[in-house]
């Protein structure tokens, strides 16, 4: 029994429930891996292998989670349609260089020539040479609330989107897929809005203080133990901004001397928070438990380099969903290899609080477990809860210790009172406490969109990244061209998408990500999933290979291998 | 009729570009009208593939002229050496195969 039959476990092709156990009991959970085997619906998959489930009975229901292979025909295209652009890249270089044609970006002066070139790298290169010339996919100005549907300022480039000009129109009634706005909270009327309008009344929108100081009003208070409530856990801190919440508390927790275990995916906050932190830091790959729990016994084993003194601490520090890949954690198992190796676990809930569980309580939530497992519960307002801002939930001790130590909470100035208030009133709809059940049918619909968008784009034959239950919706394009193109005609179309190249992705998988939110109805998904089925087949998008037939048939087709 | 075309043309599209082949479910199916649609969809494929969509026409413009150019280059040498050298290779064979005696044929048999 070795890895790559665990591997094909997972493709779903065979069950091998006699000799599953040897292996995968190296970390001393229970083996069976055949309990975690899911009925059928697709007989060849073409997965990444890092996507191994072991440890299954860590689960308490189906993990799946698929990220098909990339075509190798599509990856050769991508690389060849790279390649041309890249030549072009250079042409147009050279002509500005020789100040053949006018040059629109930054670069040297005449008298630092001859200096370390400033504006040669490949970043640069692409920004000018490839994003630029299909610019007119972002920063898109919206002129009202970024709902399920939003008005966009239209707007024209004369000069291949070097400049922008207002046309002075508007673009009515765009249906929005591409907010993180889960729960739909993102209002301009209900209760929430008119909660912030009575905050304004009372305290204004500035505080102008930190909360060290003078900035500490009853209404931070209040929702900060809102917030543990919430999470379950003892006490919480908030921030006025969630990226620096993340940068500013991982380097307060660890120095020197400790060692950061990050997953490869992790946003940018948590990378900058991480180095800023001056410890020592090691990448696992993305959701793998093996890479994982390898990089930790070599941390145990081998201690500091040179020095071979134990690390001081060692933190894990995991997302809840990925935005770009829409995966889920694997909690369960990362909790079991903290509590073996005794090392910390930081969860960044940004995408999952609000948006995972049955109580919207995030990924902890979503599987069952205990808030108390995970040591630093990180979120931001910015999503779900329609607000802005970041917490951190945790021991009080943890949480008194941050209070006087963290930049962010002793140097910036505290939150808006209305956008706190944002944040009670939407936690409180979620949790039930306005005494309606708006907040649970918000969770319902939320997961049910999720559903439903997924399977359908699944069927139609495009190739869909992520959970199953992840309202965040990466579908590849692949292509650079198709990056713009695809852009351009869904919003031809009157619907607003993100799409997401190089240096958010890898350079060939480029994507556009969906994020499907409780606000949005049946109509407008399947208004959208039109769009993107007419748009898919004129762009070629629908790559998958995967063969779809019906469920039956292929349990009976799993029965007759077992069989063998 | 026109409908049987336009399929047709997208699977040959489909061959030479891949894409979903399998036939239990075109997802591809796009009705064209003429062939004039067809081709102009064909360009836009092109288009996108080569990634030159997103750039300047002048630099379409370029880039089609070399493409091209360089396929008339190779189809033209091809139209004139390659019946020379299958000449020179049949004569070669049938100089080796060909010119044994008939006995030795035989004698093998
Ligand atoms: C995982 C993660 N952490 C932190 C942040 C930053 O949060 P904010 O936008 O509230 O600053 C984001 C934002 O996209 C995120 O995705």
């Amino acid at each position: 029994m070795t890895e790559s039959s665990a591997n094909k476990l997972l493709n779903g092709d065979v069950c091998h429930r006699s000799s599953s156990g040897k292996k995968s009991g190296k970390n001393g959970f229970v083996k069976n891996h055949c309990l975690f085997q899911q009925p059928q619906k697709y007989r060849r998959l073409r997965e990444k292998n890092q996507n191994v489930t072991r440890n299954s009975s860590l689960y308490k229901k189906p993990f799946l989670e698929s990220f098909e292979e990339t075509p190798l025909l599509v990856a050769v295209l991508t690389y060849m349609g790279y390649g041309i652009l890249t030549i072009f890249g250079y042409l147009r270089d050279f002509l500005r260089h020789w100040n053949i044609e006018k040059c629109h970006v930054a670069r040297e002066r005449e008298e630092q020539k001859d200096f370390v070139p400033l504006y040669q790298d490949f970043e640069n290169f692409y920004t000018r040479n490839l994003y630029m010339r299909i610019r007119d996919n972002w920063n898109r100005p919206i002129c009202s609330v970024p709902g399920a549907k939003m008005d966009l300022v239209e707007r024209v480039s004369h000069d291949y989107n070097w400049t922008f000009q207002h046309t002075g129109k508007v673009v009515k009634d765009v249906i929005n897929m591409g907010s993180y706005n889960y729960l739909g909270f993102a209002e301009n009327t209900g209760t929430c809005a008119d909660a912030a309008v009575e905050a304004t009344h009372k305290y204004g929108v500035g505080v102008g203080s930190t909360r060290y100081e003078i900035g500490n009003l009853d209404i931070h208070e209040e929702m900060e133990q809102l917030v543990a409530r919430f999470l379950g856990v003892e006490s919480s801190m908030a921030f006025g901004m969630g990226f620096a919440t993340n940068s500013m508390n991982i380097p307060a927790l660890t120095g020197k001397g400790c060692l950061i275990l990050s997953d490869e995916l992790n946003h940018a906050s948590l990378v900058l928070g991480a180095r800023l932190s001056g410890s020592t830091i090691r990448v696992f790959k993305h959701n793998n438990m093996q890479s994982l729990e390898k990089l930790l016994r070599d941390a145990i084993v081998h201690g500091q380099p040179r020095t071979h003194r134990p690390w001081k601490k060692i933190l894990i520090v995991v997302e809840g969903i990925y935005s770009m890949e829409g995966s889920i954690v694997r909690l369960p198992e990362v909790i079991a290899l903290k509590k073996r190796y005794k090392a910390y676990l930081y969860l960044d809930e940004a995408h999952s609080i609000g948006a995972l569980g049955p109580n919207g309580r995030g990924v902890v939530d979503y599987f069952g477990l205990d808030p108390k497992d995970v040591d630093i519960m990180m979120g931001t307002f910015t999503k779900s809860f329609g607000a802005a801002g970041g917490y951190i939930g945790g021991k009080r001790e943890l949480i008194d210790y941050l209070r006087n130590h963290s930049h962010s909470a002793l140097y910036a100035t505290s939150m808006s009172p209305p956008v706190a208030q944002q944040i009670i009133t939407s936690m409180k709809t979620i949790m039930g406490e306005d005494g309606t059940t708006l907040g649970a049918d918000r969770l319902r619909q939320l997961s049910e969109n999720t559903t439903y968008f997924r399977r359908k784009l699944r069927d139609m034959g495009f190739i869909i990244y992520g959970n199953d239950d992840s309202p965040v919706v990466p579908m590849m394009l692949y292509m650079p061209a198709k990056i713009g193109a695809f852009g351009r005609e869904m919003l031809k179309r009157n619907i607003g998408t993100v799409v997401v190249g190089f240096p958010a992705t890898p350079i060939i998988e480029s994507r556009a990500r969906f994020c499907v939110s409780a606000a949005h109805t049946r109509e407008m998904l399947d208004t959208a999933l039109e769009a993107i089925s007419e748009v898919g087949d004129l762009l070629q998008l629908k790559y998958s290979r995967r063969e779809q037939p019906l469920p039956s048939l292929a349990w009976m087709s799993e029965e007759s291998l077992l069989q063998d | 009729m026109r409908r049987a075309l336009s399929l047709d043309c997208v699977n040959i599209y489909a061959l030479v570009f891949g894409g979903s082949t399998c036939d239990c479910e075109p997802a591809y199916r796009m009705n064209f009208k003429n062939l004039k649609d067809y081709l102009a969809w064909l360009y836009y494929q092109y288009l996108l593939i080569t990634g030159i969509y997103v750039l300047e026409p002048w630099e379409k413009s370029i880039f089609n002229f070399i493409l091209f150019s360089a396929i008339a280059m190779v189809i033209y040498t091809s139209y004139v050496f390659v019946p020379i050298h299958v000449r020179l290779a049949l004569e070669f064979f049938f100089g080796i195969f060909g010119g044994q005696p008939e006995s030795t044929m035989a004698l093998m048999n």
